[in-house]
């Protein structure tokens, strides 16, 4: 479990969470499932086959669903990045969203959730990331 | 019959005016010296002097990284020198010699395809970053701002909803 502290970027705060809670009549129970889906990966940071390649190098994703009881064979409908600091243990979480079952290299790149956060790092300094406590 | 000795004599010198420039070793042209001047060590060393110093329309295919019939147009276009192999066992089909000493330089092959230099830079600017090293973007280690909670989060966007 992870001991350091945990950062946000505030992006997540500021656009994410609420273009989430938009497009879904239940945020409160997303909402719970997402900061129990932070814990899990915090749990185990540094999972096998869940890193990201190219311009999120480092950095891993995290899959979770929106609802309590999913249907069976039904995908994880949500994602996280996040990158994991092992020597002070801290957590970054730079990108919430929901899956675009229609991803492709070429298409819909704009809706894609790594998209979204590979252009974020882009820009990204030290005053974008909010402390949780 | 190429003087072995003279070839290699000229690609060093090449490569000294290249080195001067403090040019990358990663740069095509000087893989592409480095390439002939290994070509020209191994048939020296070997002593066969027989060995001919073509490229087939494959090779040529390859070095500018286009269809062989591209190839086989600008050999009909009488663009690039070549000479019909007449060698035992090309009775089926035609093959073609094409000699090595026309594609020495970028220029001369720009001169056979104007837009080779424009590839080559666009393909190598789109080679993915494949480095395995971690990330680096500087993160906080600790935040100057003060720190909020999960509830407040969530009070926030409810509020805003």
């Amino acid at each position: 479990m992870s001991i350091g502290s945990e950062f946000w970027h505030k992006e997540v705060i500021d656009f994410d969470l609420p273009s989430i809670a938009e497009q879904t009549a239940a945020f409160n129970t997303l909402y719970e499932l997402f900061i129990f889906a932070i814990y899990k990966a915090k749990q185990n940071p540094n999972r096998p086959g869940w890193e990201l390649r190219y311009d999120l190098t480092g950095w891993h994703e995290y899959k979770f669903f929106s609802k309590e009881l999913p249907a069976i064979q039904e995908k994880p409908d949500m994602r996280f990045v996040y990158y994991y600091n092992s020597f002070n243990k801290n957590f970054y979480l730079l990108a919430v969203g929901l899956r675009n079952s229609e991803e492709t290299r070429v298409s819909a790149k704009e809706h894609s959730i790594y998209y979204i956060a590979a252009n974020r790092l882009k820009r990204t300094n030290q005053d974008c990331w909010q402390m949780i406590k | 019959m190429v003087n072995k000795t003279k070839v290699a004599h000229d690609i060093i010198l090449k490569l000294a005016e290249e080195t001067e420039k403090n040019v990358d070793l990663a740069d095509p042209y000087i893989q592409k010296l480095l390439f002939e001047l290994n070509s020209v060590a191994l048939v020296s060393s070997s002593g066969n002097h027989n060995v001919p110093e073509y490229y087939s329309v494959k090779d040529v295919a390859e070095l500018f990284d286009v269809n062989k019939q591209t190839v086989y147009k600008w050999i009909a276009e009488e663009k690039i020198d070549y000479k019909v192999d007449e060698s035992p066992g090309k009775i089926q089909r035609k093959g073609y010699q094409i000699p090595k000493g026309q594609f020495q330089t970028e220029r001369e092959m720009n001169i056979v395809d104007p837009t080779f230099s424009k590839r080559r830079e666009k393909a190598m600017k789109d080679i993915p970053n494949t480095d395995s090293s971690q990330s680096d973007v500087s993160l906080p280690e600790h935040s100057h701002n003060s720190s909020i909670s999960y509830d407040d989060i969530k009070h926030d966007l409810r509020k805003n909803k």
